[in-house]
C-alpha cells in the first residue's frame, strides 16, 4: 500500500519527473537527490566543469549509481536558475573551452537546509520501515 | 527569493534560445571529449572511445530537450497536471462537485446580478461628457414655508454670473402635448421646454441638424423642436429627410430643427425639446434647474458662493426671493432617488449569502480532504513540500470557483433579464442593465475571493506540519482534528442558520406586508372601474362654459354605453398625478397657524359615487352646486381629525390659496367623505378638501375620467368608451386602463423587493442546509473509528445516531435562537418598509423558525444516517 501511494504521489507531484536516478540495482532514487549531490560536490570542490562533477559523483557512489552523465545538465541549469550555483566559461584540462560551476552563498544555505531535511526524512522512514 | 529568481531566469530563458543552444552544444562536446580522452588513455581506439563516451553520457537529444524545458516554463506543465488532476478527482465525486458548484454559482450569480443592477443605476457614468460636474439645482425656503423646489429664470440668470464656479446653467419645464400623426391620429408626447443654457450644459452634439441657435431664445424668435433620437426612430421611422419638416400638434406646430444625440435623456423620457423664450427677470418658479460646474470645484466653495447669490437675490427681490436657499445635488442622485439605499441593502444581503456559500464549500472540501489525510501524510514524508500538498486543494477550489463563476454569471444574466421583464425597467436608469467591463471585473473579483475563501482554510489546515507528524506517529488512527477548526466551523454554521432564520423571517414579513398592501382598502373601489386621463387643449376649450358643456355631453354619451353605471371626472387621481397642495385657514384660526397645507382636488358632482367612496357626514356634491350658487367644500376624515380639533365640520368655514391665503375663497364644509390614499398605498391619508368643478373657477385642463361598470372585467367597454370620446374630438390622445392596474403599478418596487427576498430566503435556507450537512459529514468522517469501536463494543444504531446528531441539533438550536433575535431586531429597523405587520408577528417568526429547523434536521439526518450504517468489522480492519 505504501509504495503504491508513493509512486502515485511521485507521478502527480514530481517537479522533475524526467530526471529520474536509478541505483545500479535498478531501484529508483527519490527525485531531487541529484541536485543535492551536485550541490554537495561543488561545496567540497569548486569550480568544476560538468565532466568533473559527474566523475566526482560516480567516484563517491563507487559503482552503486547508474548515472547518465548528461542528466546533470538539466540539474545544473535548475540550480543556476535558483541562484544556488554560478557559472563561468574557462579552459578545461585538455585545453577546450568549458563552463565551470561554483556554489554560491545561497547554495550553501540551501545545502545545509536540504541536508538536515534529508536526514530527518531518512530517520522517519527508517523508523517506520523497521517498525513494520 | 530563489523562486522569484528562478522565475526571472526562466522569463529571460525565453529569449536568446539559439545562442544558449549553441553554448550547450559546446559544453556537451567538451564533456564528451574529456570522456573519450579517458577511454583513449585506457587504450581504446579513437572510435571506440568516442562511442563509449556517448554511452556514458546518455541520450544527447534527450538531455538537450530536458535542458530546454528547464529554461522555459515547466510550471505551466505542472499547473496543467494539477488542473487535470483536480478535474479528474472532482468528476469522480459528482454529487460533491455539483453541490459545491451550484452553491458557488448561486452565491456568485445573485451577487453579480445585484451588482449589475447597482452598476447600471449608481455606478455607470451618465452618458454626458464629464457628467461628474453636472448638478441639479432646486430652491427651498429657509423659514419653513413650502415650495415645489423648482427654480425660476431670475435665479438662473444670477447663476450664470461668470465669477461663479459654474460653466453653464440651464432649465427645463415638462409639458404634456398631443402630436398629430400624418394620418391625423393623436399621440400623447412628453415635451420639455428648455432655455439657451440647456443643451450646451449637457455637451452632447446633435445627431442631426443644428439644434437651437441664440435666435430661438430671443423674444418673438422662431419656434423649433429637437426630437429625441428614440422618438425620431419610433414615431418617424428614422426619416433621414426629417429636418425642416413640421411637427404638428393639436396646439400648433413647430419646425423640426434637430435630432438629439441617442444618449440625450433629460428630463427622463422626453420625446421633444422646444425652445422657451423667457424673461430673465421672471420669478416664476416652474422649472427644473441644472448646473455644470467648473472641473473639480470643491463642494464647500460652491455652497458658499450659492449662499451669497441667494442672499443677494433676497435683498433685491424680498417678496418672491426672500429667505430662499439653493440645494445642489449630483444629477445621478436626483435621477435614482430612493433606489440607492434599497440597492445597497440588497447588495449587502447578497454579499452575506455569498460569504455563506464560500463557508459551505470550504466545509465540504475540508470534509473531503480529511478522508485523504493518510495519503497526504505519506506524501509529506516522501518529501513533497507543503506548497505541493496544498496545491491540488487550491487547484480544486480554483476549478470549482471558475466553473461556479461561469455558471453564476450566466444565471445572473438570465435573472437580470427576468427582472427587467418584470416591470423593473420602469425604474430610473434601469431601462437596460449592461453586462459591461465593471460587471465582468466584479465577477472575476468574486472568483478570486471565492477560490481563496474556499480553498485556503482547508489547504492550510491540511498542509500544517503538526497534522502530518502527529498522523505518522499515531499511524493514522485519528486525526484528532484541531479543536479550533471545529469551533470556528461550528460558529460559522450557527451564523449561517441565524442568517437563514433572519432572511426567512424577513421574507415572511415582507410577503405579509405586500399581501396587506394588495388587500388594503385604499378608500375607493378599484374593481369594475376604468380610468383615463385626457388633456383638453387649452386653445379650443379655454371657455369654461364650453368646456363643461362638452364634458356633460361626453359623460351622457358614455353613460349610454351598455354596462356603464356612472362617469365622473377629477383633477387628481389616487396613485396617479399628485394634486395641488394649498395653504388653508379655518375661520377661527389666528396667525399662529401659518403654513398649514391640505391637498385640494376638483371633482364633478358624481365623483364620490363613481369611485365607490362614502359620504360619512353631511352631503355630497350635486348638480345644484353651480357657479352662481354659494361655494361649498367637502373634506375628508383626515382633514377633520387633523385640523378641526373636535369642532363640528358642518358648522366650519375655511379659506385657502397659494402662495398666500385668498380671503375670497372662504366657504362652508357641507360634507365629509372617507379617506382615500392619494400618494401611495402605504402612506397614511393626507387631509384633502374637494371642490366641485363648476365652482372651481380655473379648472385644470388635465382631467381624470372614471367610468364605473357593473362588469367583472371592465375592459369589455374600453372600445365603446374610446369611440364615444373620439366622436367628440378625434384629436384627443388618451389611454384607458382598469383602475386595478393603476393600483398594482404602484406596487412595482414592493413586488420587486418581495420577489428578491423570496429568492434570497430560499437560497439562505439551502445554504444553511448544505452547511450543516457538510459539517456533520466532516465530523462523522473524523469519528469513523470511534463509531466503529463503539459499535464493536455493543452500541446500538440508535445510540450512535444520538451521539452523532446531538452536535448538529445543538448547533441548529443555537443558530435558530440567535436568528430569532436578529430577525426581530432587523424587523424593527426595517419597520418603515413594512405595512401593518409587527416585526414580532408570532405566526411569521414561528413559521420561519420551524421551516429552518425542519430543513436543518433533514440535512442532519442524511449524513448521520449514513455514519450509523457502517459495518464496524470492515471499518476497523481498514483502520
Amino acid at each position: 500500500m505504501l509504495t503504491g501511494n508513493m509512486s502515485d504521489a511521485t507521478v502527480m507531484w514530481s517537479f522533475h519527473r524526467s530526471t529520474h536516478l536509478y541505483m545500479a540495482s535498478g531501484a529508483e532514487i527519490p527525485y531531487g537527490t541529484l541536485d543535492l549531490m551536485v550541490l554537495k560536490t561543488l561545496d567540497v570542490m569548486s569550480p568544476l566543469n560538468g565532466y568533473a562533477i559527474a566523475r566526482r559523483i560516480e567516484q563517491i557512489a563507487n559503482g552503486s549509481l547508474a548515472l547518465n552523465q548528461g542528466t546533470i545538465y538539466p540539474a545544473l541549469l535548475r540550480l543556476e536558475q535558483r541562484g544556488w550555483i554560478s557559472s563561468e566559461w574557462g579552459t578545461s584540462d585538455n585545453n577546450r573551452r568549458a563552463r565551470f560551476y561554483e556554489i554560491t552563498k545561497a547554495g550553501q544555505k540551501q545545502l545545509a537546509a536540504e541536508t538536515e531535511s534529508w536526514e530527518r526524512t531518512v530517520a522517519i522512514m527508517t523508523r517506520m520501515l523497521e517498525h513494520e | 527569493m530563489s523562486r522569484l529568481r528562478s522565475l526571472a531566469a526562466r522569463l529571460t530563458g525565453i529569449f536568446g534560445r539559439e545562442r544558449r543552444d549553441a553554448e550547450l552544444s559546446d559544453e556537451i562536446e567538451a564533456h564528451l571529449e574529456q570522456l573519450a580522452a579517458d577511454h583513449r588513455r585506457r587504450g581504446r581506439s579513437a572510435q571506440e572511445a568516442r562511442a563509449a563516451a556517448r554511452r556514458e553520457f546518455g541520450g544527447l537529444d534527450q538531455i538537450k530537450e530536458q535542458v530546454r524545458e528547464q529554461r522555459g516554463f515547466r510550471w505551466l506543465d505542472v499547473l496543467r497536471q494539477d488542473v487535470r488532476y483536480a478535474v479528474r478527482t472532482l468528476s469522480r465525486t459528482p454529487a460533491f462537485t455539483l453541490g459545491a458548484v451550484s452553491t458557488l454559482a448561486l452565491g456568485i450569480g445573485a451577487t453579480t446580478a445585484i451588482f449589475s443592477v447597482a452598476n447600471a443605476a449608481l455606478l455607470r457614468p451618465l452618458p454626458y461628457p464629464h457628467a461628474e460636474d453636472i448638478r441639479t439645482v432646486r430652491t427651498t425656503f429657509t423659514d419653513g414655508r413650502i415650495t415645489t423646489g423648482l427654480v425660476g429664470p431670475l435665479e438662473l440668470s444670477r447663476l450664470k454670473d461668470p465669477s461663479l464656479p459654474i460653466l453653464h446653467a440651464g432649465l427645463s419645464a415638462r409639458v404634456d402635448l398631443t402630436m398629430l400623426r400624418s394620418d391625423g391620429a393623436p399621440v400623447a408626447i412628453l415635451a420639455s421646454g428648455v432655455d439657451d443654457g440647456f443643451f450646451p450644459l449637457f455637451g452632447l452634439p446633435m445627431a442631426m441638424g443644428t439644434g437651437f441657435t441664440p435666435e430661438h431664445f430671443r423674444q418673438n424668435g422662431p419656434n423649433g423642436a429637437v426630437l429625441a433620437y428614440r422618438f425620431w426612430r419610433s414615431a418617424f421611422g428614422g426619416d433621414p429627410q426629417i429636418l425642416g419638416k413640421t411637427l404638428r400638434l393639436t396646439t400648433g406646430s413647430m419646425a423640426i430643427i434637430g435630432i438629439a444625440a441617442p444618449d440625450m435623456d433629460v428630463p427622463r423620457g422626453t420625446d421633444v425639446w422646444f425652445n422657451l423664450q423667457l424673461d430673465p427677470q421672471s420669478t416664476n418658479h416652474g422649472f427644473d434647474g441644472y448646473l455644470r460646474l467648473r472641473p473639480s470645484t470643491p463642494a464647500g466653495a460652491l455652497s458658499q458662493r450659492l449662499t451669497a447669490v441667494a442672499a443677494a437675490l433676497g435683498r433685491d427681490f424680498p417678496g418672491p426671493e426672500g429667505n430662499r436657499a439653493f440645494i445642489v445635488e449630483p444629477l445621478v442622485d436626483t435621477m435614482v432617488g430612493d433606489l440607492r439605499p434599497m440597492l445597497i441593502i440588497v447588495l449587502s444581503a447578497t454579499a452575506l449569502l455569498l460569504m455563506l456559500a464560500c463557508v459551505n464549500v470550504a466545509n465540504l472540501l475540508l470534509a473531503r480532504a480529511s478522508r485523504r489525510a493518510r495519503e497526504v501524510a505519506i506524501r509529506a514524508a516522501g518529501g513533497a513540500s507543503r506548497g505541493r500538498i496544498a496545491a491540488p486543494l487550491l487547484t480544486a477550489s480554483v476549478v470549482l470557483a471558475t466553473v461556479g463563476t461561469a455558471v453564476g454569471v450566466a444565471l445572473a444574466y438570465v435573472a437580470v433579464q427576468m427582472l427587467l421583464a418584470y416591470d423593473t425597467s420602469q425604474l430610473p436608469r434601469l431601462e437596460t442593465v449592461p453586462f459591461d467591463a465593471p460587471v465582468l471585473l466584479f465577477a472575476i473579483g468574486m472568483l478570486v475571493v471565492c477560490a481563496l475563501g474556499v480553498g485556503l482554510v482547508p489547504a492550510l489546515r491540511l498542509a500544517g506540519v503538526g497534522v502530518m507528524e502527529r498522523w505518522l506517529r499515531e499511524s493514522g488512527r485519528t486525526v484528532g482534528g484541531a479543536r479550533s477548526t471545529h469551533r470556528a466551523l461550528r460558529a460559522m454554521i450557527i451564523a449561517e442558520i441565524a442568517v437563514a432564520v433572519t432572511i426567512v423571517a424577513g421574507t415572511g414579513l415582507l410577503v405579509r406586508s405586500f399581501l396587506n398592501l394588495q388587500h388594503d382598502d385604499p378608500g375607493f373601489d378599484s374593481r369594475g372601474r376604468l380610468v383615463f386621463d385626457m388633456l383638453l387643449p387649452a386653445g379650443r376649450y379655454r371657455d369654461a362654459g364650453l368646456r363643461s358643456a362638452w364634458m356633460r355631453t361626453l359623460f351622457t354619451n358614455i353613460r349610454g354605453v351598455h354596462g356603464v353605471t356612472d362617469v365622473a371626472a377629477s383633477s387628481d387621481f389616487p396613485m396617479g398625478n399628485i394634486g395641488n397642495r394649498l395653504l388653508i385657514q379655518m375661520d377661527n384660526w389666528d396667525e399662529s397657524h401659518v403654513h398649514v397645507v391640505a391637498r385640494s382636488s376638483v371633482v364633478t358632482p358624481s365623483f364620490f359615487g363613481a369611485m365607490g367612496m362614502r359620504v360619512t357626514r353631511g352631503r355630497g356634491f350635486t348638480g345644484d352646486d353651480r357657479a352662481k350658487t354659494a361655494p361649498v367644500a367637502i373634506v375628508n376624515e383626515a382633514f377633520v381629525r387633523k385640523y378641526l380639533d373636535g369642532r363640528d365640520p358642518l358648522t366650519t368655514r375655511f379659506s385657502f390659496g397659494f402662495p398666500r391665503i385668498d380671503p375670497s375663497s372662504e366657504r362652508p364644509i357641507v360634507g365629509v367623505v372617507n379617506d382615500v390614499k392619494y400618494a401611495s398605498l402605504w402612506s397614511s391619508p393626507d387631509p384633502v378638501f374637494y371642490l366641485v368643478d363648476a365652482q372651481a373657477g380655473n379648472f385644470v385642463f388635465r382631467i381624470n375620467v372614471v367610468v364605473s361598470t357593473a362588469l367583472g372585467d371592465p375592459r369589455a367597454v374600453i372600445p365603446a368608451v374610446r369611440a364615444e370620446v373620439q366622436k367628440m374630438d378625434p384629436q384627443l390622445a388618451f389611454t384607458v386602463q382598469p383602475v386595478t392596474e393603476v393600483v398594482a403599478a404602484t406596487l412595482t418596487r414592493q413586488k420587486l423587493g418581495t420577489t428578491l427576498m423570496l429568492l434570497f430566503g430560499a437560497m439562505a435556507l439551502a445554504l444553511a442546509a448544505i452547511g450543516i450537512y457538510g459539517m456533520l459529514t466532516y465530523a462523522s468522517a473524523e469519528r469513523h473509528g470511534e463509531v466503529a469501536t463503539r459499535m464493536a463494543l455493543g452500541a446500538t444504531r440508535a445510540n450512535i445516531f444520538w451521539l452523532l446528531s446531538r452536535q448538529g441539533l445543538i448547533v441548529a438550536m443555537a443558530g435558530a435562537v440567535l436568528g430569532l433575535g436578529v430577525a426581530y431586531g432587523a424587523g424593527r429597523l426595517a419597520s418603515s418598509w413594512l405595512y401593518e405587520v409587527r416585526p414580532s408577528d408570532p405566526f411569521i417568526l414561528v413559521s420561519a423558525l420551524s421551516l429552518v429547523l425542519g430543513v436543518t434536521i433533514v440535512a442532519t439526518l442524511i449524513p448521520i444516517g449514513r455514519a450509523a450504517r457502517i459495518d464496524p468489522a470492515r471499518s476497523l480492519r481498514f483502520e
